[in-house]
């Protein structure tokens, strides 16, 4: 398992202010919206760990960032669609984390 | 441009082309925002428009609400009285809101696309913006040629929204 880092200090910079900004102003925002910031940050995160070119598996985060940024905007208008890729989102993770353990056990 | 095509045509625009808002345009739009009303003729608002690469980005990054980098923001804020209670916070909003619904239908005719944000961290534009305590950041309209095209999202019906005489009574056309 790589140890190596996918972030820039400069993509730190910006997660957290994403991520500070959007911590204070959900406290009076819809708590759906709070949802959306959450799938909303995990595709940033990925778009700057895409940057870096250092990841090992580029293609699946590749993948996981397009389905994220295709459908997180149904919040407004299809709210089953975007629960689905909420859903979508969390068991794609769990699959690929799922190959790398095994993997990893595997090369033990 | 007829006014009731302004109204029916603007989109919220939130993809942006990196053209550059001329000045003279950027001028016009706060003019639009000038003759907006307030209550009281109290005109409480003040405009920062922010066009600079470095301070665009900046606003961005705190305002999860805000997508892409558009080409300029006017932020608009209140100047709060000393004195102002709920009900004058109320009417700083509302101003703020007319005003912003000028600066779009106005950008809209003129071929410039916008979206009014509430979701941005306050306390971080105000760092950003150096604004004064007695500043308070209400909206910020983002503003750029626009870079897509998006279809208008359903609208309710008159009959469900709009009532005669009395709420509840059906309005009739």
């Amino acid at each position: 398992m790589s140890q190596r880092m996918v972030v820039s200090e400069e993509g730190l910079y910006e997660v957290l202010a994403f991520l500070v900004s959007s911590a204070q102003i959900l406290v009076n925002e819809p708590h759906l919206y709070g949802t959306f910031r959450l799938i909303d940050g995990a595709s940033r995160l990925i778009g700057f760990a895409l940057e870096s070119g250092q990841l090992e598996d580029e293609e699946f985060f590749r993948r996981l960032k397009e389905d994220v940024d295709e459908r997180k905007f149904l919040l407004m208008t299809d709210e089953d669609t975007y629960f689905q890729l909420l859903e979508d989102s969390t068991r794609a993770m769990a699959r690929e984390m799922k190959k790398r353990a095994s993997a990893q056990e595997a090369g033990a | 441009m007829d006014v009731m095509e302004a109204i029916k045509g603007r989109r919220s625009i939130r993809q942006f082309t990196d053209e550059p808002i001329e000045k003279d345009k950027l001028e016009r739009l706060l003019e639009a925002a000038r003759w907006a009303p307030s209550g009281g003729n109290l005109q409480k608002w003040r405009f920062v428009v922010v066009t600079s690469a470095s301070q665009r980005e900046l606003v961005k990054k705190f305002a999860p609400g805000i997508f892409a980098v558009p080409t300029a923001f006017i932020v608009i804020c209140a100047e709060v009285e000393a004195d102002a209670n709920e009900w004058k916070q109320r009417l700083y909003l509302a101003d703020c809101s007319i005003a912003s619904q000028n600066i779009m239908l106005a950008a809209y005719e003129m071929g410039i696309g916008t979206c009014v944000a509430l979701s941005y961290a306050k306390s971080a534009i105000s760092e950003i913006l150096e604004l004064p305590e007695n500043v308070e950041p209400m909206l910020v309209v983002t503003l750029g040629y626009p870079a897509e095209d998006p279809q208008p999202p359903p609208r309710f019906e008159l009959s469900e929204m709009a009532f005669e005489e009395l709420y509840g009574e059906e309005w009739k056309p």
